[in-house]
């Protein structure tokens, strides 16, 4: 078996096949490799090498199947908000006519609740009550009856409680 | 879209470090994350490419927590060799024969560069790969220009030698 060529160390002519040295080892190892099969058929093997390795890694990775990856990274991504915060940036990503209907149906039900009509002053009323004007125990003991006047307008409100 | 313009380029390193199809997936939408979280870090200057590709050798090398399955790859691969390139074989085209041999090329690579130790492995992919000069591998990984120059060396003397002995 020839023995290998001893001129430079495997390692430079590893450097060499990646264009890693000065310019005066390197035209020295190229004109050297002119004359010499041996150190040249090294370094075109490290060359392959990193090819192949190259080739076969970018060969194995074309098979992943990367479609969601996208869509994974987007939902990521996306503002982590939460509570109030997130009903806020919620109602914000709204649609503009959600937005308008919401606002308007606010305003009607405000200002409908401040309007006169007997059921709104009843209610008005209502809410002001402190304590029903009498509390009925049934006699079978499953259920109970509140009853409420109102002062002004004296309407009664029967409240019903079966357990 | 910035994740399919850099997605391969990232899980060639992330997969050749890690050696693992679920993590290097896990790992490069970890990197786009992290990416678009981290974006006013970016200095305009500097290559986008390269700013996402450095922060994917710092994750895949800071992935230790599934230390244990990738140390179980090398030595029980999920996917058999063989059902692997018949797949491939099955969904060949013109000329099978050719086709089958080089899968089989290709996967005894992928064997020799998995049993690499991983410090070798990394600068040897990241040359191989990316074309990345000594200095700038040697800035990614903290070490010095030297050390990757006898990595280098190493992982090409290793897979030479087990290349001649198939």
């Amino acid at each position: 078996m020839k023995k290998q060529c001893q001129a430079y160390a495997p390692e430079v002519l590893s450097r060499f096949a990646d264009n890693e040295l000065d310019d005066v080892l390197y035209r020295q190892i190229q004109a050297h490799t002119d004359g010499c099969n041996q150190c040249r058929q090294v370094i075109d093997g490290y060359r392959q090498v990193s090819q192949a390795a190259s080739h076969a890694i970018a060969s194995k990775v074309s098979t992943f199947d990367t479609g969601g990856l996208g869509t994974a990274v987007i939902e990521r991504v996306a503002p982590q908000k939460s509570g109030g915060f997130k009903k806020v940036f919620d109602y914000f990503s709204l649609k503009l006519y959600l937005k308008v209907a919401s606002v308007a149906a606010v305003m009607v039900l405000g200002l409908a609740y401040f309007q006169d009509t007997p059921l709104n002053m009843n209610m008005r009323e209502f809410s002001e009550l402190r304590e029903p004007s009498a509390i009925v125990t049934s006699v079978d003991a499953r259920s109970s009856v509140m009853i409420f006047e109102t002062e002004k307008s004296k309407h009664t409100v029967i409240w019903f409680s079966e357990t | 879209m910035l994740v399919k313009q850099y997605q391969g380029m990232l899980l060639n390193i992330a997969y050749s470090i890690t050696l693992d199809r679920e993590e290097s997936l896990e790992i490069v939408q970890d990197v786009f994350v992290k990416a678009c979280s981290g974006i006013k870090g970016f200095r305009q200057d500097a290559s986008l490419g390269g700013w996402l590709r450095k922060i994917t050798i710092n994750t895949c090398l800071n992935w230790k927590r599934k230390w244990k399955r990738r140390f179980r790859w090398s030595h029980d691969p999920i996917e058999s060799d063989d059902d692997w390139i018949l797949k491939d074989v099955d969904q060949s085209g013109s000329n099978p024969e050719n086709q089958y041999r080089e899968k089989e090329f290709e996967e005894n690579i992928m064997k020799q560069i998995s049993k690499l130790p991983e410090k070798i492995r990394v600068v040897f992919v990241l040359n191989a790969l990316e074309g990345m000069s000594y200095d700038e591998i040697a800035e990614h990984l903290n070490i010095k220009r030297g050390t990757v120059s006898s990595r280098l060396h190493h992982a090409r003397k290793i897979l030479m030698d087990s290349f001649k002995s198939l």
